[in-house]
């Protein structure tokens, strides 16, 4: 199997660099820095999405994001301005800077999903992170690609029965929505089961070879430390 | 090793007994088969006998339960059983069938001396030899089956819980499986539970036979005293349908190829031609591209070389109806009546008639009356019905059903049976993926068996007319 960009890092080294990118984009306020992030962050997705339905996806869910944060900032900023130009001038730069935030972080997260296998984690032993930690990541990291997969599943068997989606119409979204909701409820309670009758609560004992931390990873490492500081550091000097 | 008396489940939500007044002692090493109707209170019953009901289920459980000489009708026991549950995509964790293995060997109870050579006898076991580094999410529901069995046993429980583990499993994984089990039970002494409605093959399998009904036990004895009691009751199909010749054709596939990443073939010059009246069971082991198939007929999935006439994939989606593996995928209204006339609606037929259309499909498939009813609370095997009811009535010209059999009862089964043949009667065809051999051979008019995405033969179903059906649930 062809091994995907990143997925070469330590899993340390992607979970600091998730965090940090996530650090940043929270603390950021700048707009044209927030874009620049994400488009990279794009980029790395789409090479960690081989069959390039995850992102067929995930831009038809942000598209539904971005009107849904520029109204919640016009609606604010016409309390503010008292008129619709006004509240258009007053929206528009905080919308962007939050729409942008979201997406950074909505990528970085689907970055994770993409490079981080559960075996990785599986590797990580309690010095890197605790077990807990550990087994909630296995379980987010294999939740995502299966709620998309099954969304894809769920839209294919509607579509059968003659449904067409209209991204404005909420009402053409439920036969899709609501089996995925159950069927996330249904699949959250086996989980749990399962993961104790398979003994991985309380304790994930480490499984396979562990992995070595390279060069490359002190690169990744000091880069994302770096940008958080000097992040942390221009918050400060302006306060 | 588990005694039960008098033990009784009541559900939180509803007060609805699912258990009444189980009287149940199992020793070690026994093979027991728990049988019964759709919603019996088989897994309920199996829950608590795995000391699981505390974490599984919401409700008050009554009577003694005794696991290993301890008391847990309150309390369970979370470290007493393995179990595997229906569905195997719940039940995994990891990304490739190997690490999956290596997991549950690095969870085990007792350490494993070598895990490499271990976990390479559990791979070669399952036959999962080959699939042993693909990622787990581009695998067949079938083989993510085999690898949440293997995985399990590779934990080696004292008591192994089973809920209908051939549901996804063609016939010879099927049988390998139960082969293991009897091997595992007789070597190393495990108990081992099974829920399943296959009754031909756990009769043969099991020691002991619990037979359940509205959640009280029926039956407890041997397999052969079983089958005395049930007499030619599981045995009783209807008529087999008579031979007619085949309509007009309705879809031609030529030289159809098919993959879901660019390297790999689920499907490979596939010439196929369904025609009107024809009931097709499509036949063949796990991963040979039987759903794939079902998909491109539709018109959900387009052929990657090849071609499909019609070739307008608009038409295919409305004048074809495709019946999906899990009704769960598909329910969503807040009555049954709503559900059925979904479809109707969307094809833009007037509102009257979709109502009409709606009660007489219902009444068709024995739902007539509940139209009101909430979808959600239905039966598994009512659930399935509503589907398939849902989809019929769009009035398609051919109708593709992927799995259709997986979790029925011999009622039900029996049900669907007489549904297909009363609907090739009518000139609709009928294309079924399935690993039930003996329903195929009920119901089928025609054999296309695939193998590595290729048609290895298609033929007429070689039982009309023939020999009986050697196996039965």
């Amino acid at each position: 199997m062809p091994r995907r960009p990143l997925s070469v890092l330590h899993p340390g080294s992607l979970l600091l660099a998730f965090f940090a990118v996530s650090i940043y984009a929270t603390l950021c306020n700048s707009v044209l820095a927030l874009a620049l992030l994400g488009l990279g962050l794009l980029a790395l997705l789409a090479t960690c999405s081989p069959s390039g339905k995850l992102l067929h996806v995930i831009f038809w869910l942000n598209l539904l994001g971005i009107p849904g944060s520029m109204v919640f900032f016009v609606a604010a900023g016409w309390e503010a301005a008292g008129s619709l130009p006004g509240a258009l001038r007053w929206a528009i730069v905080p919308a962007a800077l939050y729409t942008l935030r979201l997406e950074c972080l909505v990528f970085a997260n689907l970055v994770l999903v993409g490079t981080t296998t559960p075996r990785a984690l599986f590797a990580l032993g309690p010095r890197w992170l605790p077990s807990g930690f550990r087994t909630l990541l296995v379980t987010a990291v294999r939740f995502v690609p299966l709620t998309i997969s099954e969304a894809i599943r769920i839209h294919q068997v509607q579509r059968c029965r003659g449904l067409r989606l209209r991204l404005w119409s909420l009402r053409t979204w439920l036969p899709v929505l609501i089996p995925l909701f159950l069927a996330q409820m249904r699949r959250a309670h086996e989980t749990a089961l399962m993961l104790v009758v398979r003994r991985v609560l309380p304790t994930m004992a480490p499984v396979g070879p562990r992995p070595g931390f390279r060069p490359a990873d002190w690169l990744v490492v000091g880069c994302s430390a770096g940008a958080c500081l000097l992040q942390l550091g221009l918050l400060i000097t302006q306060a | 090793m588990i005694a039960a008396r008098q033990l009784g489940f009541r559900t939180q939500d509803t007060g609805v007994p699912l258990l009444r007044a189980v009287d149940l002692e199992i020793g070690t090493g026994e093979r027991v088969a728990l049988v019964g109707p759709s919603g019996s209170g088989k897994t309920t019953l199996a829950l608590h006998l795995a000391g699981l009901h505390k974490l599984a289920l919401l409700g008050e459980t009554t009577g003694e339960l005794l696991l290993a000489g301890q008391d847990c009708t309150a309390s369970g026991a979370t470290d007493f059983a393995g179990i595997v549950l229906q569905n195997p995509e719940n039940q995994l964790f990891a990304d490739t069938p190997e690490a999956e293995i290596e997991l549950s060997l690095a969870h085990r109870q007792v350490p494993c001396p070598d895990p490499a050579a271990e976990r390479d006898r559990f791979l070669s076991l399952f036959g999962l030899d080959t699939v042993r580094h693909q990622p787990l999410t581009t695998l067949s529901l079938g083989w993510k089956q085999r690898v949440s069995v293997a995985s399990m046993l590779a934990m080696k429980p004292r008591l192994l819980v089973l809920d209908e583990p051939t549901n996804y499993l063609d016939a010879r994984t099927a049988d390998e499986l139960f082969a293991e089990l009897r091997r595992l039970s007789e070597e190393r002494n495990l108990t081992v539970i099974v829920i399943e409605h296959d009754l031909e093959r756990v009769l043969g399998w099991a020691t002991r036979v619990v037979a359940m009904a509205a959640g009280a036990v029926v039956f407890d004895g041997s397999s052969v005293d079983y089958a005395a009691y049930l007499g030619d009751r599981w045995r009783a199909w209807p008529p087999a349908p008579p031979s007619r010749e085949p309509g007009e054709a309705l879809v031609r596939f030529a030289g159809v190829g098919h993959g879901y990443t660019r390297e790999t073939h689920v499907l490979a010059d596939m010439n196929l031609t369904i025609r009107a009246g024809e009931a097709v069971a499509l036949l063949g082991p796990n991963g040979a591209g039987k759903s794939t198939l079902l998909h491109l007929l539709k018109g959900v999935l387009k052929p990657r070389s090849g071609s499909i006439e019609p070739s307008a994939e608009a038409e295919r989606l409305d004048r074809l109806g495709l019946v999906c593996q899990n009704p769960d995928d598909q329910i969503f209204a807040h009555s049954v009546t709503e559900e059925c006339a979904f479809l109707p609606r969307n094809l833009g037929v007037p509102e009257t008639e979709s109502l009409a259309r709606t009660e007489t499909m219902l009444a068709r498939v024995a739902l007539g009356g509940r139209g009101e009813r909430f979808p959600f609370t239905l039966s598994y095997g009512e659930k399935r019905r509503l589907t398939l009811a849902s989809v019929l009535v769009g009035q398609p010209a051919l109708v593709c059903l992927d799995e259709p059999t997986v979790g029925l009862d011999f009622a039900c089964l029996r049900q669907l049976a007489s549904q297909i043949t009363e609907l090739c009667a009518a000139g609709v065809a009928v294309v079924f993926a399935t690993h039930d051999r003996c329903f195929a051979e009920r119901v089928a008019s025609r054999f296309v068996e695939l193998q590595g995405g290729r048609i290895v033969a298609d033929q007429p179903n070689p039982a009309h007319g023939g020999a009986p059906c050697p196996v039965g649930r």
